[in-house]
Parts: C-alpha cells; sequence; structure tokens
C-alpha cells in the first residue's frame, strides 16, 4: 500500500515533470514559431522595401531624364518662336518634375509669351513661394501685372526682379528688369524714384557704355540736368570710345546754362566726329552763344556794352514779333520798349549798367511773352539764361 | 528573441496586436503600393516608346488588357473592383481574402494600366491592403473578430497610399467599405492610412497626384447658384455614368465570351479612341492636372468628359482590370472645368470662380455621384487643395450630386458591382425599410402586472402599491439597484411584517440590470432571459424610473401577436 502510494506519487511526480517539460516544450515551439513568422515577415518587408527602392529610383531616373528632355526641347522652341510646341514640351516636363523650379518658369515665359498670362501666373507664385528672391520670375510676374494695369504690383515686383538673384549668365534679363522698371516709373510720373533708378542702372553696369548713355539720355528727358552730366562726365572719362557721350554731355551742359562746358564738349565731339552734324550744331550755337554772353567774365567794357547792345536788339525784335499786333502795348511794355530803344539810340556814350538792367527786364519779358527758344537761337537761349537767372 | 515574443503574445491583448499590426499593415500596403505605382509607371514609358504607329498604338491597349484578363482567368481572386472583395472579408469571410489576390492584382492592373486601359490604380490599391492586412492578420493568429475588422484597415491603407491623401483614404474605407462609423475599427484603419501614406512619401515624396492651384473662396451670394448648378449636373453625370456601366456589364456579360476576348475588343476601340484624344488612355492624372490648371478650353474638356465615360464604361465592363476611382474624378475634374469655362457666357451677371475651382468642386460632385460618398469627396477635394477655402464649393456640389444621383439610381456604382458579381452587402445607404427597435419601442410606462416599490418605503405603502393583476414587484434596492420577484412572494413577506431592505435572493428576488430608452431592443432582451422585467431609467438620472420592458412588451414591439405581419408557417 504505501509502495503503491509510492509509486503513485513518483508516477505522479513522474507525470507532472512530463507535463512540466511538455509545456515548456510547446511554449518553446510556439515562441520558435512565433520568432520565426516575425523573421519571415521581416524578410519579406526588407525584399519589398528593396524591390521599391529600385523602382521607385528607376523610376524617378526616367522621369528626371523624360523631363529634361522635354524641358531643352522647350526652351528650345521657345527660343526659336515656336511657343506653341514649346508649351506642351515644358508643359510635360513640369508633369514629370512638378518640383523643378526651371521647368514651372520655362513654362510661364512660354504661356507669357503666347498671351496666357492669367494661366501662366499660379506657375510663376509657385516658384516664387519656394524662392522669393529669384530675379526672372519676378521680371515675368512684373510683366504680367504690368499688362494688366496693375502698376504698384508691377512696380514690386519689377523692385523684386532688380534686388533679385540672378545668375552671372542672366544679365540680360536683369537689365531689362531694371530698364521696364524706369519706363514704368517714367508712366506714372514718379519722378524721384525714377531718378533713383536711373543713377542705379548708371552704377549697377559701369561698363556698360550704351546704358551709361541711355541712363543720361534719360536723366536728361526727366530733366535731371546735373545727374546727366554727372554721368556722362564719367562716361567720357571711362571710355576710350565714348560714343555719343560728348554730344550728350554738351547737350547736357547747355541744358544746365553751363555754355562753356557745353562748347568743350562739342568741341571734342567735332573733334572726334568731325561729320558729326549735331556735335557741329551744337559747336557753333555754343560758340555763338559764348561770343553773344555779357556775363561771361574778363570781358572789356567795350566788349559787354557791344554784346548787350546787340542781345537788346534781338530782345526788342523778339518782343514785337511776339506782341499780337491788334492789341494796344500795354503801358509798362511799352515803356520798356522806348527804354530800350533811348539806350541803344544813345550810342557808345549808353551806361553799360543799365543796359544790362534793361537786358534782364527784357529777357524776362521775352520769357513770359515768347515761347522758348529754338536749340540752335543763340540769342535766345542766352536770354533765357539771364531770366533764368533772375535780375541782378 | 522567442522568449521575448512568447512574453509579447502574452503581454498583448488581442485590440493591442491588431494596433500594432495597422502600423505593419500601413507600411507593407506603402511599400506594394510604391512598387504598384512605379511599375505602372516604367510600363506606360515602355509602351510610349515603343507606340511609334497607328496600329501599334491601337494595339498596345488591347494586348495589356488580355494579358490582364488573362492573369486574372488564372487567379481569379484578383478579379473585380476589389471594393467588393474587401467588404465580402468584412461580412462573409471573416475577414479572408486570398493571399494570391495581392501578386495577381498587381500583374494585371499593371499590365492594363500601364499599356493604357482608362481605369485607376486605386480599387486595386485597396484590394491589395486588404489581402496583406488579411495574410498578416492570419499569420499572426488574431482571433476571429479582430480578423472580421482587419480587411477594412488594409483596405484604408491601400487607398491612402494609392491617392497620398490619409483622410480620404480613411473616410472613404468608413463610407464605403465598413458602411458606417465604427469605433472600434477606427483607430486602426487611422494608424494603417497613416503609416501607409508616411511609407509611400518616403519613397514617391509629398507631391499630390495633381497639382491643384490656388483656391477662391466664395466671394458673393450669386456664385453659389453656380455651384448648386455644378452639383445637380454632376448628379446627372453621374447617374448617366452608373446606368451606363451598368447596361454595358450586363450587355457585354450575355454574350459569354472567351476569356480574354472582351477586354481585347474593348483594349482595341480604346486605342482606336486614344488616337485622337490620348488625354484618356491610363489613369489620366496628367490630363486632370492639365484641366485643374486651366489648360483646356471648356469644348475640349466636355469632349474629354464624354470619350472617358465611353473608354472607362466600356473597359470595366469588359471585366478588364482596373478601378473606377481616377476615371470618376477625371470626369468630375473635366465635367466641372467644362462648366468653369461656360459659366461667364452662361451667366454673364454672376461672376464666376476660376475653372480650376469649379473643376475641383466638379470632381467632388461627380464623386459623391458616383460612389454615394459625400463626406469622402468635401474630405479628398480639401486634402488636394490644401486650403479650407474648397470646402464649401466641394460640400454643395458633393450634396447635390449624391441627393441627385440617389433620387435616379438607388444603387450606387460598387453596389451594383456586388450585385452583378452575386453578392449582397450592406450598405450605408441601401438598407432596409424597417429600422432596428430600440429600448423605447417597448417601453411601458404603466404596466398593469407589474408593482413598483421602493425599499426604504414601510409595509404599508408597500401594500397599497400592490395591484390586483400584479404578477411581478420591482424594487428599487438602495443605490440604484433594482430587484424582481413574483408577486406572491413579497405580498406573503410584507403580511408578515418583514421589512423588504432584508430580501434576498433566497426569498425569491432576482437582481436585474437597468436599460435606458435609446438602446437596441437586443439588449432588453438579454435581459429578459434573466429576469421577467427589466427596468427602463433615465440616463441623467437613475433613480428616476421611466418605465418597464417585459417579454409581452417585446413581442408587441415586434408585432408578433398581430395576425397580419406574422408570416405563414411554412410547417403548418
Amino acid at each position: 500500500m504505501w509502495r503503491c502510494g509510492g509509486v503513485r506519487r513518483s508516477l505522479a511526480r513522474d507525470s507532472d515533470e512530463i507535463k512540466d517539460v511538455t509545456t515548456l516544450a510547446d511554449t518553446r515551439a510556439a515562441g520558435l514559431t512565433s520568432t520565426l513568422r516575425v523573421a519571415v515577415v521581416g524578410l519579406v518587408l526588407l525584399c519589398l522595401w528593396g524591390a521599391a527602392s529600385w523602382l521607385a529610383r528607376t523610376a524617378h531616373h526616367q522621369r528626371l531624364q523624360r523631363g529634361a528632355r522635354a524641358a531643352a526641347t522647350g526652351i528650345a522652341d521657345l527660343e526659336s518662336g515656336r511657343v506653341a510646341q514649346a508649351v506642351a514640351s515644358l508643359r510635360e516636363a513640369v508633369v514629370l518634375e512638378p518640383d523643378h523650379a526651371d521647368y514651372r518658369l520655362a513654362l510661364a515665359r512660354a504661356l507669357v509669351a503666347q498671351d496666357r498670362d492669367r494661366e501662366a501666373e499660379p506657375y510663376l507664385l509657385d516658384v516664387l513661394r519656394r524662392d522669393p528672391v529669384r530675379g526672372e520670375a519676378n521680371l515675368v510676374l512684373a510683366r504680367i501685372r504690368r499688362d494688366a494695369g496693375d502698376e504698384t504690383e508691377a512696380q514690386s515686383a519689377y523692385y523684386r526682379a532688380v534686388y533679385g538673384r540672378w545668375s552671372t549668365e542672366q544679365q540680360v534679363p536683369r537689365r531689362e528688369a531694371r530698364l521696364e522698371l524706369i519706363d514704368v516709373l517714367e508712366r506714372a510720373g514718379d519722378s524721384g524714384r525714377l531718378r533713383a533708378a536711373l543713377l542705379e542702372l548708371s552704377s549697377a553696369f559701369p561698363g556698360d557704355r550704351t546704358l551709361q548713355l541711355q541712363a543720361g539720355r534719360r536723366l536728361m528727358a526727366a530733366g535731371f540736368h546735373a545727374d546727366a552730366v554727372h554721368v556722362l562726365r564719367a562716361t567720357v572719362d571711362r571710355f576710350a570710345d565714348p560714343g555719343d557721350s560728348l554730344v550728350l554731355l554738351a547737350e547736357a551742359e547747355m541744358a544746365r546754362g553751363n555754355y562753356l562746358a557745353a562748347f568743350n564738349a562739342s568741341r571734342r565731339a567735332v573733334a572726334r566726329a568731325p561729320a558729326d552734324a549735331a556735335a557741329k550744331a551744337l559747336r557753333d550755337v555754343t560758340t555763338r552763344i559764348l561770343s553773344l554772353d555779357p556775363a561771361l567774365p574778363r570781358l572789356s567794357a567795350r566788349e559787354r556794352t557791344t554784346r548787350i547792345r546787340r542781345l537788346l536788339t534781338a530782345a526788342r525784335v523778339k518782343l514785337d514779333a511776339c506782341t499780337v499786333p491788334a492789341a494796344a502795348p500795354t503801358p509798362p511794355a511799352d515803356s520798356l520798349g522806348l527804354a530800350i530803344d533811348r539806350w541803344l539810340a544813345q550810342g557808345r556814350a549808353a551806361d553799360a549798367d543799365f543796359g544790362f538792367s534793361l537786358l534782364d527786364a527784357a529777357a524776362q519779358r521775352v520769357r513770359s511773352a515768347c515761347p522758348a527758344p529754338a536749340r540752335d537761337d543763340a540769342e535766345g537761349l542766352v536770354l533765357a539764361g539771364l531770366a533764368a537767372e533772375g535780375p541782378s | 528573441m522567442s522568449r521575448l515574443t512568447a512574453r509579447l503574445s502574452f503581454v498583448l491583448t488581442d485590440a493591442q496586436r491588431f494596433l500594432i499590426l495597422a502600423v505593419l499593415i500601413g507600411v507593407f500596403t506603402g511599400v506594394i503600393v510604391v512598387c504598384f505605382h512605379a511599375a505602372i509607371e516604367l510600363v506606360e514609358w515602355g509602351v510610349h516608346d515603343a507606340a511609334t504607329s497607328v496600329l501599334a498604338r491601337v494595339l498596345l491597349p488591347a494586348i495589356g488588357a488580355a494579358l490582364a484578363a488573362l492573369v486574372v482567368f488564372q487567379v481569379p481572386a484578383a478579379a473585380g473592383s476589389g471594393i467588393v472583395q474587401t467588404k465580402s472579408a468584412l461580412y462573409v469571410s471573416n475577414g479572408r481574402i486570398p493571399f494570391s489576390a495581392v501578386p495577381g492584382k498587381f500583374m494585371a492592373c499593371v499590365l492594363s494600366i500601364g499599356t493604357g486601359t482608362p481605369l485607376g490604380p486605386e480599387d486595386p490599391a485597396l484590394l491589395m491592403g486588404a489581402g496583406v492586412a488579411s495574410k498578416l492578420g492570419s499569420t499572426f493568429g488574431l482571433s476571429r473578430r479582430s480578423m472580421r475588422h482587419i480587411a477594412p484597415v488594409g483596405a484604408a491603407a491601400g487607398i491612402a497610399a494609392a491617392f497620398n491623401t490619409p483622410i480620404t483614404g480613411v473616410l472613404f474605407v468608413m463610407e464605403e467599405v465598413v458602411a458606417g462609423w465604427d469605433a472600434a475599427v477606427m483607430g486602426s484603419i487611422v494608424l494603417a492610412a497613416v503609416s501607409s501614406v508616411v511609407t509611400t512619401r518616403l519613397f514617391l515624396g509629398e507631391s499630390p497626384l495633381f497639382r491643384v492651384p490656388e483656391v477662391a473662396a466664395i466671394a458673393s451670394p450669386r456664385e453659389v447658384l453656380l455651384y448648386v448648378a455644378l452639383g445637380a449636373a454632376s448628379g446627372l453625370f453621374a447617374t448617366v455614368y452608373v446606368r451606363g456601366v451598368a447596361l454595358l456589364r450586363y450587355r457585354l456579360g450575355a454574350f459569354r465570351l472567351p476569356v480574354g476576348l472582351a477586354p481585347l475588343i474593348a483594349g482595341l476601340a480604346i486605342g482606336g479612341v486614344g488616337l485622337a484624344y490620348p488625354e484618356i488612355l491610363g489613369t489620366g492624372y496628367r490630363a486632370m492636372d492639365a484641366a485643374l490648371n486651366a489648360q483646356y478650353s471648356w469644348s475640349t474638356m466636355a469632349t474629354l468628359a464624354a470619350a472617358k465615360l465611353l473608354v472607362a464604361g466600356l473597359a470595366f465592363a469588359a471585366g478588364t482590370p482596373g478601378g473606377l476611382f481616377a476615371p470618376t474624378l477625371f470626369l468630375g475634374v473635366m465635367l466641372g472645368g467644362a462648366f468653369g469655362g461656360l459659366a461667364p457666357a452662361a451667366a454673364p451677371l454672376v461672376m464666376a470662380p476660376s475653372q480650376s475651382t469649379l473643376a475641383l468642386a466638379g470632381m467632388a460632385g461627380v464623386f459623391a455621384g458616383v460612389f454615394r460618398a459625400p463626406m469622402t469627396a468635401v474630405f479628398m477635394t480639401f486634402e488636394l487643395s490644401g486650403t479650407s477655402a474648397s470646402i464649401l464649393p466641394a460640400m454643395i456640389t458633393s450634396t447635390l450630386g449624391f441627393l441627385i444621383a440617389r433620387q435616379f439610381h438607388r444603387q450606387s456604382i460598387l453596389d451594383l458591382v456586388a450585385e452583378h458579381e452575386g453578392a449582397v452587402l450592406p450598405s450605408a445607404r441601401v438598407g432596409r425599410a424597417e429600422e432596428p427597435l430600440h429600448v423605447e419601442d417597448a417601453l411601458r410606462t404603466d404596466p398593469a402586472t407589474v408593482a413598483i416599490i421602493r425599499a426604504a418605503e414601510s409595509p404599508a405603502v408597500v401594500l397599497s402599491a400592490m395591484r390586483d393583476a400584479a404578477t411581478h414587484v420591482l424594487v428599487e434596492w438602495p443605490r440604484g439597484t433594482w430587484a424582481v420577484a413574483p408577486a406572491p412572494a413579497v405580498m406573503a413577506l410584507v403580511a408578515a411584517g418583514t421589512d423588504v431592505r432584508g430580501l434576498s435572493p433566497e426569498a425569491g428576488f432576482v437582481s436585474v440590470g437597468v436599460i435606458y430608452p435609446d438602446e437596441l431592443l437586443d439588449v432588453a432582451i438579454r435581459l429578459l432571459a434573466r429576469a421577467p422585467v427589466v427596468p427602463v431609467v433615465s440616463r441623467v438620472d437613475e433613480h428616476e424610473l421611466l418605465g418597464v420592458v417585459t417579454v409581452a412588451d417585446v413581442r408587441q414591439a415586434y408585432r408578433f401577436n398581430d395576425p397580419q405581419a406574422a408570416a405563414p408557417d411554412p410547417g403548418a
């Protein structure tokens, strides 16, 4: 009984041990199976990851190649004027490479060339969202805004283009941006900004003679004669062949009333280009002006009186020509005319200082009553200069 | 490692493993979808380079479609749209989808879509995701309940990765596959969709399938009229599309052509149309991109919409592998774009929004009309445009598109396809006429056979509360717990002067749980199996007894006693 009990206990102990071993084996087997599953899943994921990488890379490479090819074709078409084909090719390039800003910009340019500004704008805005200081994109946007009549926005875009980032081989469009901004400012009549833009144009491209001349010419046209003289003098000094700079400088100096400097410049211009009719005309008129001007220093009293006399005679003729014959002469005009006549009649005995005062008054009267003198009207120009200086 | 795995399987509950698995499913699906997209793209370029003659351009889509059909013939699990199989897995086959569907669908769709079949890769990606999910779920030994939910998780990952829009993936699966809002599966679906999109973006970048230009917000009330008109047009167009596909599918199915012949013939027709309108071939993403960026005139877009309607319907009806997602979006974009081109001339007094904005709104309208998934349509528009300004136009067009399409055709295109494939699957839109009953439908506020007493009341009050017809007594014990006992037993106890507070199960009292009026009647039936009377209390005050429910009340609510409603007994 005891033995049986012992056997039973032993068997039970063995059974428990077997059960324990079995449970452990099951657990291990289950663990192994789970491990195997995880390993297989991991391996499959790894293989798929590799395949996806390869396929995505291959597709991406293909896309890049085809995009570059389409873009090159499109840009070539655009440059040769085949705008419709350019738009089609560049559109394909953009679809293949949506993140390529150059393609988007080129497409926008092509669309603008096709007068599809509204369609081009989103592409430009996209480029500018990523790169706000991109000069070329701002320039194209400025043109769109300008054509749409939005001058304020156009000016802002032009300024961003002017001060934006350009590559070294993009000097031509960069220059265009400045010139177009100047046009816009000219149209808007914003003389302050226009002057600044012109001076910046001159300083931004110091080695470009054409631009310097253009800046000088436009400064003159806008009435900034001193700035024009400054720019043109620098051009004359900088370039061995200053081109039209001397003539322009002479004109600018003349406009400032600096006839001696104008004469010198025109003389140099004629010396450089004897056949230059404009230079010769300038030289002739400045020579005549210099021979008429009574205010020049180091003149003898007799010479000064002679010049006053010539100018008063010319002023009298002009006043007679400008006054309406039917109308009765106003007392002051009449009295000035009589005074001039009396002074002229006095001959050599006439008082030079009184004559100069009469000349001042006559110059003022000519300026108010007569049209502005022509470019070759030396007497008229001297009178205008005296009137501008005011009574002495 | 093995110890760790064993410990993990011991430590983690089924729900936790389900969540972890959702992330893994997302990663797997994302990687597969990357392969899928890249493979389609590579085949497309190969075909583009090979199609140098007119004959080749006509033949290649046909050959691709026929080969794809042969793949499906070899792997029958890869047939169909993908959404129907996923719904079947959820409702019929306990989440099981044959894994062969994944490589089969992959191969078939790469061949068909890559060679120019005008269908989309989204629905196939959905099936592949569901297939991967099913495989991983069974590999890691999920419970049967979790397995049933695993297919939608994979489906969401698939659609999100294919479209690169996680919210759209989640909503589409909730609206279309799960056919409702199931909180149990929602978290996993979101996890899977997000992880799949993140994986896809690692390979393909963050760019969406097509670029949507800036969307202008609705500026004036008059503009709303345009969207209303577009929504109505979208609904009508969706109806034409759904009915056309259904008609073609039934008509072509009646011919019983040899395997691959129908796709071959359809492919030849598609190749022929593609000669004139190459934009309609393949997924059509490029054409959609162009339309959204106002690169087509309204007449071109209208023509493309008509051509795509024809060829996509033909391809799908012929059984060529591919999805309906992309063609539907294509039709919507073209319809909206054409509408946008016509609007300034048709309604000069209305300041029309941009063509792109209308194209996007049209996409939402037609999508909602075809798939009957208006929420997905709205959020898809939002995700694609990246601006909330697109939401209001999309809401108007998708709601109207949905309502008008449903008015003319009750079933969505997927319900039609499922029906054609012989399955009757649940749908959020097409339900039974009878709604499920709730507790309030069987609630009896003044029951004659039940006496209700409070435990704190004196024996005299209890006696006065007893009615002659009362068969049961419902007693409220302290702390809002309830018990029920036969009326005679309680009467005897009270007559003997016993305090009801001392009553116990030995005295014949059975504890009973409370129910609320808004709960399903099923809850009450389960409690009635244990107690003859169930108290119905207010959700805001547990001491406020609203009434009771008995078995007789349940029978009456289900009209078991109504001779007119009772079905004839077949055994009689």
